[in-house]
């Protein structure tokens, strides 16, 4: 039981740690039961900051808290489509995300927790100034606050439900190029939106015998509005008189529903296995839409349509419970992706890929716990087309995180 | 055990790979093609004509010299352009700039860049610099390719004169005295274009019969010695910018076959360019004062030169079969830039004058940009015939019409 109280703070660690690198992270361990972890695809929504909240119900511990520091470091490249000798590296900015956990038990039944993930951030961006693909996009943020109160309670000795509410303040930066020049400048569009969004965040979870546990947890999707957004156009001299004021943008830009299964089984005393699967459905397309007013002749409306794919994320996970002091744990995941081959619009493109994770927890002191961990995933070679922009390619994509936390549990 | 061992050692690697992913680039081949001496021959287009004039980095931006760049890659050889020695050529050069209109209000316009012409520029330079493998030159008919260059009556031709190898051999002789392996050949352009530029000057479209001739001729003598080339058709005039920036909306013109002289223009007729600053300024379009001839097609002779064009493509078509040749149809590729935005890396282009991204201030010729397309598309229709892997071009990498 102590592996147990001590396990629920590291894992909420290793959540953080993973899914910031839009990994899928596994269900570990006895400790978790009924924790479907988040398995999306560095989406800033519910499914990053908290997992089912029917498991804050499966600790001993009385009260939780948890701390967690990433360095996501991540590249892509881009090959133009055949015949093309033309490649193009990304140059996304380390993130440094962190995330603050607590929950606490009132009683046998009920359960209540908070996450705050103060910075949550997808970035991507192609520095190269005459990157092929810059009128479509050369970089864009999409930071995300997040606040998630939850409840737990307890139906049964073996059944718990749970629900949190997600909170989310979206900030989103899209900047591109136009193609209109002077003799030393490029024009650039960048568009600025911001939003709030409400989420929810259902689970349950059921211990059906000594060593299995099973659990089912649905996070809604967000179609995120950003509506006449901020667009400053910064155009050569000579066609300044457009303005930038009467330019307005409207984007809709969606995260996905979310259902997942998982089963944990222990093996004996010292090992626990794990397997999760997850599946990622849309409800809408991504749509970035740019109005010039009519004084602008010179330039047309801008669009961009994303359609993604459903896609079911596979993972398999291990813990090893070494003694008292050392648990180590290791797994990885398998997902097909979800990008549409007609609409490979060139950000990060989640394509077929694998995923490596291991972590290390050394308990230094009673409750007091410190968590090392380090993931890798790699996206293997997708090709396709964004159709509307006449764009192509095949992308590759490898990430690493090294993380560090804190836990504290009583 | 080793199976292990390779297990751990690949889990590793993925683990600790660091993140600068990498891709293997695909391998260009010259399929059955032999690219070693490539020679184009053409007009304003293939020698890089562009804002009214002829000067280098408008040259060094050539489709036939971005094919030769991505030749390269497939055992392609030196590319020589007859170079200008600066950026004014002739003295022609139009640039876009803020200048004061009749009525005193700032307007963007296309002026001339200034600046007196180099001498040099005017010099024979083919024993400096010679042999060329471009040989375009700007306005050139179809005739003049196998014309010596004395003896043509075109005024453009001064341009070929500047690197001729001599003053009585013509384009293809030049073209031939380099051995090529491999040429391309887009001419016809000019034998409609000037007509429908200058009709004062009551010059005759040539016939098909003609054009066939001419170009018959053209193709045999290059099949003596080149086996292997691509040749692109004629696009249709009408659809470059310079005919279609000023709308013909209740525009009078004269026409000495209308009623009292004058009528007004129907859409389907095309104004030049040209006429912009007489209708803005001058009043001209009016009743009372209808625009000339010169400043307008009319239907009679767009019904002409659109009948050329398919007459003349369609013998580049036969002849391309006939004598087993790649084909490029140039045709097709202007007229959906003039019907519809043509995109590509996400850039629109069309045949908006000035803002279109496609043709250059000149409304007639291109710019950097679709060259880069034009490239492409001779690159594409090679690959096809000769099964060969050329590399086409960054399109994106190239620019566009530069504002001030």
């Amino acid at each position: 039981m102590r592996y147990l109280q001590l396990l629920l703070p590291l894992l909420l660690f290793s959540i953080h740690t993973l899914t910031t690198l839009a990994i899928p992270f596994p269900n570990m361990d006895k400790s978790t039961n009924g924790t479907i972890y988040n398995i999306s695809e560095l989406k800033p929504d519910a499914s990053v900051v908290w997992t089912n909240p029917a498991a804050m119900n499966n600790t001993d511990s009385v009260f939780n808290i948890a701390l967690s520091l990433n360095a996501v470091i991540r590249n892509s490249i881009f090959q133009a489509s055949e015949p093309s000798l033309y490649q193009a590296i990304s140059d996304n900015p380390v993130l440094y995300p962190f995330q603050l956990n607590v929950s606490s038990k009132i009683n046998s039944s009920l359960s209540l927790g908070l996450t705050v993930q103060p910075y949550n951030s997808e970035q991507f961006s192609w520095q190269e100034e005459n990157w092929t693909g810059r009128f479509l996009i050369r970089d864009y943020n999409l930071n995300a606050m997040v606040i998630q109160p939850a409840i737990s309670y307890r139906l049964s000795e073996s059944v718990s439900v749970g629900a949190g509410l997600v909170i989310t303040g979206y900030q989103l930066r899209f900047n591109r190029s136009l193609p209109l020049r002077d003799i030393n400048n490029e024009a650039r569009q960048t568009i600025n939106g911001k939003s709030i969004k409400l989420g929810l965040n259902l689970g349950i979870s059921a211990i059906l015998n000594q060593y299995l546990n099973i659990s089912l947890n649905y996070k809604s999707g967000q179609l995120i509005k950003f509506n006449d957004s901020e667009v400053s156009n910064s155009f050569p001299g000579s066609l300044q008189y457009a303005g930038s004021e009467t330019t307005s943008a409207n984007i809709e830009w969606v995260l996905p529903e979310n259902i997942n299964f998982s089963a944990t089984y222990q093996i004996n005393e010292k090992w626990v296995t794990n397997a999760n699967l997850a599946w990622f459905f849309y409800l809408n397309e991504n749509k970035v839409d740019v109005k010039f007013p009519a004084i602008s002749d010179f330039m047309s409306n801008f669009s961009i349509i994303g359609s993604n794919e459903p896609e079911i994320v596979y993972q398999l996970g291990v813990s090893f419970f070494a003694s008292d002091y050392f648990t180590f744990r290791a797994g990885s995941w398998y997902s097909q992706g979800n990008t549409d081959e007609n609409f490979l619009f060139p950000v990060l493109v989640n394509g077929p890929r694998i995923g490596l994770y291991g972590d290390t927890s050394f308990m230094a002191y009673p409750g007091l716990s410190i968590n090392i961990s380090i993931a890798s995933a790699y996206f293997f070679k997708k090709s396709g087309t964004y159709s509307p922009g006449n764009f192509g390619g095949s992308y590759k994509t490898l990430a690493f995180s090294p993380g560090l936390g804190i836990n504290y549990s009583f | 055990m080793l199976a292990k061992l390779k297990t751990i050692l690949f889990l590793s690697s993925i683990l600790l790979s660091g993140c600068e992913p990498d891709m293997q680039n695909y391998k260009p081949h010259s399929g059955e093609a032999d690219f070693s001496v490539y020679v184009a021959i053409g007009g304003s287009k293939t020698a890089g004509f562009t804002s009214n004039e002829l000067f280098k980095s408008g040259q060094i931006v050539s489709y036939p010299n971005i094919i030769s760049r991505q030749l390269l890659h497939v055992g392609g050889g030196e590319f020589r352009q007859p170079l200008m020695t600066d950026e004014l050529g002739f003295g022609n050069k139009l640039v876009l700039d803020f200048v004061s209109d009749c009525h005193n209000d700032s307007v963007l316009a296309a002026v001339s860049a200034g600046g007196m012409a180099d001498e040099s520029n005017l010099s024979n330079i083919y024993m400096d610099f010679g042999p060329f493998h471009n040989l375009g030159v700007p306005f050139a008919r179809i005739s003049d390719i196998t014309s010596r260059v004395d003896a043509t009556q075109n005024p453009f031709l001064s341009y070929f004169s500047r690197f001729a190898q001599s003053p009585v051999s013509s384009v293809i002789e030049d073209a031939l005295s380099i051995d090529p392996t491999f040429f391309s050949l887009w001419i016809g352009t000019s034998d409609l274009l000037l007509p429908a530029l200058y009709p004062q000057q009551q010059m005759e479209i040539i016939t098909k019969t003609e054009f066939d001739s001419y170009f018959t001729q053209i193709i045999m003598q290059l099949n003596q010695d080149v086996k292997q080339g691509i040749v692109a058709t004629i696009p249709d005039i009408t659809d470059f910018s310079y005919f279609t920036h000023i709308k013909t909306q209740n525009i009078w013109v004269t026409d000495e076959l209308a009623e009292g002289g004058k009528r007004l223009l129907t859409s389907d007729e095309r104004l030049l360019l040209s006429a912009e600053t007489l209708i803005k300024c001058e009043n001209a379009g009016s009743e009372e004062f209808p625009l000339a001839r010169e400043y307008y097609l009319p239907e009679t002779q767009i019904n002409l030169l659109r009948t050329r064009v398919h007459e003349f493509n369609q013998i580049i078509k036969e002849r391309a079969l006939e004598y087993d040749l790649a084909y490029v149809d140039m045709y097709e590729l202007f007229k959906s830039l003039a019907h519809s935005n043509l995109v590509y890396d996400g850039v629109a282009f069309n045949n908006k004058y000035i803002f279109g991204s496609f043709y250059s201030i000149d409304g007639l010729t291109l710019t950097p940009r679709a060259n880069a397309i034009v490239a492409n598309a001779f690159i594409h229709a090679a690959n096809e015939k000769y099964k060969s892997s050329i590399p086409v071009i960054s399109i994106a990498q190239f620019q566009s019409v530069e504002f001030p």
